[in-house]
């Protein structure tokens, strides 16, 4: 694909995967009491340690949301949200599977669940994921966004920042 | 590779940054929560056992529910958003939900008041053991000058999950 647009397409989803978090790890902060009951339903871990995973998760969902628009840090920020990804989404399937009563709790304690309102929490865990992916393979390192953003400056190609 | 394992250990090192962010967030909160969790339900009747009306609160289990919706020596409340509530609750249940509650209380003073005068105690679930909401709204209720509260903490899935009568709509 032409730099250029890998460029403006890893950074769209950046922006994209650094909403989400971010915005989903305010709202989770402002409530650590219902987040924590969300993540019981789950029955994932044992049931006391709810209480401080509601009180780390939404903090690293802040930090990996500011570090994927950072370029010296795109790639721990996109490996980051990938690995949050893939625990939300082992947490929604075997709740599923298993018949569990489970709160997604992605954007604030919601209450309750519906078979319906879990798969489509899934469905957008599976996006974010691909999205994540996307940015950690496309070049994000800070050195390769800046010879990108040379590129389209484009006057002086041999100025490009090394 | 390389990369990729160092990018894993930032990215290790990012969470544990997170979890001292969260900690020492949650130390300056004006009511901290507790290192151990505990269900809502229970949170909550300890949290006001310090209250004046911690004789008018109580957690009960699943014999008790049944037995006194069998005597219909309870208001049985649904704090659940009200389209749950349509798609089953407890029998004789009535709609208060967390979400309406302003809305669903103007609608159902009424039973609520009679209840009241009658010193029939009020029932409230929610969706399940770890939902907050039979606790919010039992807040609210005691704050109205309603009780005594009973909060059912198994909830709607553990009545569902028992086989036990369930009734439809509104």
């Amino acid at each position: 694909m032409n730099s250029i647009w890998t460029f403006r397409l890893t950074w769209l989803f950046r922006l994209i995967l650094a909403g989400v978090f971010i915005y989903a790890g305010v709202l989770k902060m402002l409530n650590p009491s219902g987040f924590a009951g969300s993540i019981a339903t789950f029955q994932l871990v044992p049931e006391s340690w709810s209480n401080v995973i509601a009180l780390t998760l939404p903090p690293f969902e802040i930090l990996a949301g500011v570090a994927i628009l950072l370029p010296w840090s795109a790639q721990v920020g996109a490996w980051s949200i990938a690995g949050l990804n893939v625990v939300f989404l082992v947490g929604l399937v075997q709740g599923l599977i298993r018949g569990l009563p489970v709160d997604c709790g992605c954007f604030g304690s919601s209450g309750p669940s519906s078979t319906l309102s879990i798969a489509l929490a899934i469905g957008r865990d599976v996006v974010l994921l691909i999205l994540a992916i996307v940015v950690y393979v496309w070049a994000t390192s800070g050195k390769e966004v800046e010879e990108t953003c040379g590129t389209i400056v484009g006057s002086n190609p041999e100025g490009r920042v090394r | 590779m390389n990369q990729l394992i160092r990018n894993a250990i930032l990215s290790l090192g990012l969470f544990v940054v997170s979890g001292a962010i969260g900690l020492g967030v949650n130390a300056l909160r004006p009511e901290p929560l507790a290192l151990t969790y505990e269900p809502p339900g229970a949170r909550f009747v300890k949290s006001s056992s310090s209250e004046a009306w911690k004789s008018g609160i109580h957690l009960v289990e699943m014999d008790t529910t049944q037995e006194l919706i069998a005597q219909n020596g309870v208001l049985v409340l649904d704090a659940r958003p009200d389209l749950f509530y349509e798609f089953g609750h407890l029998p004789n249940a009535e709609n208060l939900s967390r979400k309406e509650f302003e809305a669903h209380f103007e609608a159902r003073r009424e039973v609520l008041n009679e209840a009241k005068e009658l010193e029939v105690p009020f029932l409230i679930y929610c969706a399940h053991e770890h939902c907050e909401d039979a606790s919010k709204v039992a807040e609210q209720l005691i704050a109205k000058g309603y009780e005594p509260i009973l909060i059912f903490e198994g909830g709607y899935e553990a009545w569902e999950r028992a086989g036990l009568k369930i009734e439809e709509g509104i």
